[in-house]
């Protein structure tokens, strides 16, 4: 099994949260890979692209951000509260709270200490905007589109099994772009592949009976299910929207599809799916990529 | 099989000061009053690669489509295929990728001795029966600013044959876009762009791009 780091620069983006206007900081799996099947079919090779997903140890993580070090999400539930430091005053107590619940993403070296109860602020990768566009000499064409901007030393990573095919087709996106509005500029970025951190490596994991915490949005089979909800601490995401196809004339909306965030946290791990959402009637699947990687907790 | 991407770059010139305006929220008293796009991180201005796709189609609608079109939908088959069309099955998703275009040469301004890379422009309008004056502000990116243009265009087995042919029609578009202007006000001056050092190249798969080189040579 080898997981390479996919470190990916972008300038400006826009990844959409269901609207136009609005945009989150980073995209998820199931985005990348509908992006990477879609370019699989311009080259001819999607029946060998979705046999090598179908693999067991083929899994994608969603994206996160990297400054210098790779950063983790926030594990949903912890520090759990014996771990949290004792504070009598209320007031101080509160404002601890809310700047935990505010906390997104966490450091590499620092993911410890959180567990440990260390209060962490949260940083800043790069800057929201918001820019309006118009069509001339028409009424009521104007609208809005969400940007994000990143730093300079920001960029995005992912990790994902490493093979021929997988490296091809994420070049190939570098210039397509990836997210919405790509056609006007958004979401161009540049590739390149790294070896993970060896104290990421060693956590990272799609088989484990211990504590994980899921770095996929990600959805169980609906044997595991049961399970995954009744231990697990999660946040549910729904992933919806027009389905993309060039064999029919009108365009038509993809089944809702609702997933676990990245980040919640499961007392085992689980195995994850590749699910059909293809509009009822639709002559060609839908892909919704919901298989997971998981981070030990706890060595 | 077929699948290539196939980049165009150039340098954006601007020969008189662009306004590509942003929407302001708050405007003080005495202060510009409509302020130029710009980069959030660095604060200099850009121009968005919407505004070049917008400007482009528009103009190249002139001169490809056979019979006048309403609204983008209508396009002809070139600008369809090119752009994208929502309402066409095979054109969803048009060949071209447009990239914003950010400011090059900060340093080099600097060096020339300007203050910053927008200008404040005094403008008004005069009425034809009080002759009074109602001034205006305008901001403009700077004359002599260098904006770095990029533009992918995509290359799969339905468009190998029309490669040549959609090249083509970019090039013609450039030309019409140096021919008008780029962002506001283009009819008092705003806006007149060159592109400088076109280039073409081969970024992803194989394409020969030897025959097209001859053709940016000749005609821009």
């Amino acid at each position: 099994m080898t997981y390479k780091m996919y470190l990916l620069s972008f300038q400006t983006a826009h990844f959409g949260t269901g609207k136009l206007d609005s945009s989150a900081f980073a995209f998820s799996a199931d985005r990348l890979f509908s992006a990477l099947f879609i370019e699989a079919i311009k080259m001819g090779k999607e029946e060998e692209f979705l046999s090598l997903a179908q693999e067991d140890d083929f899994v994608l993580s969603d994206a996160f951000p990297f400054d210098g070090m790779p950063f983790l999400p926030k594990p949903i539930g912890y520090p759990k509260r014996d771990k949290l430091p004792q504070v009598n005053d209320v007031a101080e107590q509160r404002k601890q709270a809310k700047k935990t619940k505010k906390l997104t993403y966490i450091r590499l070296d620092k993911f410890k200490d959180f567990l440990n109860g260390k209060l962490l602020d949260n940083q800043d990768f790069g800057k929201l905007n918001i820019v309006t566009k118009n069509q001339p000499f028409k009424d009521g064409h104007l609208f809005q589109v969400r940007t994000i901007t990143y730093k300079e030393t920001v960029s995005l990573y992912l990790i994902a099994k490493q093979s021929q095919l997988f490296d091809e087709l994420m070049k190939a996106l570098q210039f397509s772009g990836l997210g919405g509005k790509r056609s006007s500029g958004y979401g161009r970025f540049e590739l390149e592949i790294k070896d993970v951190p060896e104290k990421l490596a060693e956590h990272l994991t799609f088989d484990a009976a211990s504590n994980v915490m899921a770095l996929t949005t990600a959805l169980p089979v609906d044997d595991d299910l049961t399970e995954a909800m009744r231990d697990g601490q999660y946040l549910l995401t729904k992933s919806s929207g027009f389905a993309f196809s060039s064999s029919h004339q009108s365009n038509y909306r993809k089944q809702d599809f609702y997933k676990f965030k990245a980040g919640s946290t499961f007392s085992k791990s689980f195995r994850g799916q590749i699910a059909d959402i293809r509009p009822i009637g639709f002559s060609h699947p839908v892909w919704n990529f919901a298989k997971p990687l998981f981070y030990k907790l706890e060595v | 099989m077929t699948y290539a991407k196939v980049k165009i770059s150039a340098n954006i010139h601007l020969e008189t000061g662009l306004h590509i305006g942003a929407s302001n929220a708050f405007a003080a008293i005495g202060a510009t009053d409509s302020p130029v796009i710009k980069d959030p991180m660095t604060n200099y201005p850009i121009i968005p690669g919407s505004s070049i796709k917008g400007k482009m189609r528009s103009l190249l609608a002139k001169v490809y489509n056979e019979k006048l079109a309403a609204s983008p939908k209508d396009d002809g088959e070139i600008l369809s295929r090119l752009f994208g069309n929502h309402d066409s099955k095979e054109f969803k998703i048009g060949r071209l990728i447009f990239r914003d275009a950010f400011l090059l040469n900060a340093e080099e301004l600097e060096q020339k001795g300007a203050r910053g890379y927008t200008e404040v422009k005094f403008e008004n309008t005069i009425d034809r029966i009080t002759a009074e004056a109602n001034p205006r502000q305008i901001e403009r990116a700077i004359r002599d600013s260098v904006f770095g243009f990029e533009v992918i265009y995509e290359i799969t087995d339905e468009s190998a044959e029309q490669a040549e042919e959609d090249l083509q029609a970019v090039v013609d578009g450039l030309k019409l876009l140096e021919l008008d202007y780029l962002g506001g006000s283009g009819s008092r001056g705003y806006g007149k762009v060159a592109f400088e050092d076109l280039k073409i190249e081969t970024v992803f798969g194989s394409y020969d791009t030897s025959r097209l080189h001859d053709l940016l040579r000749t005609e821009v």
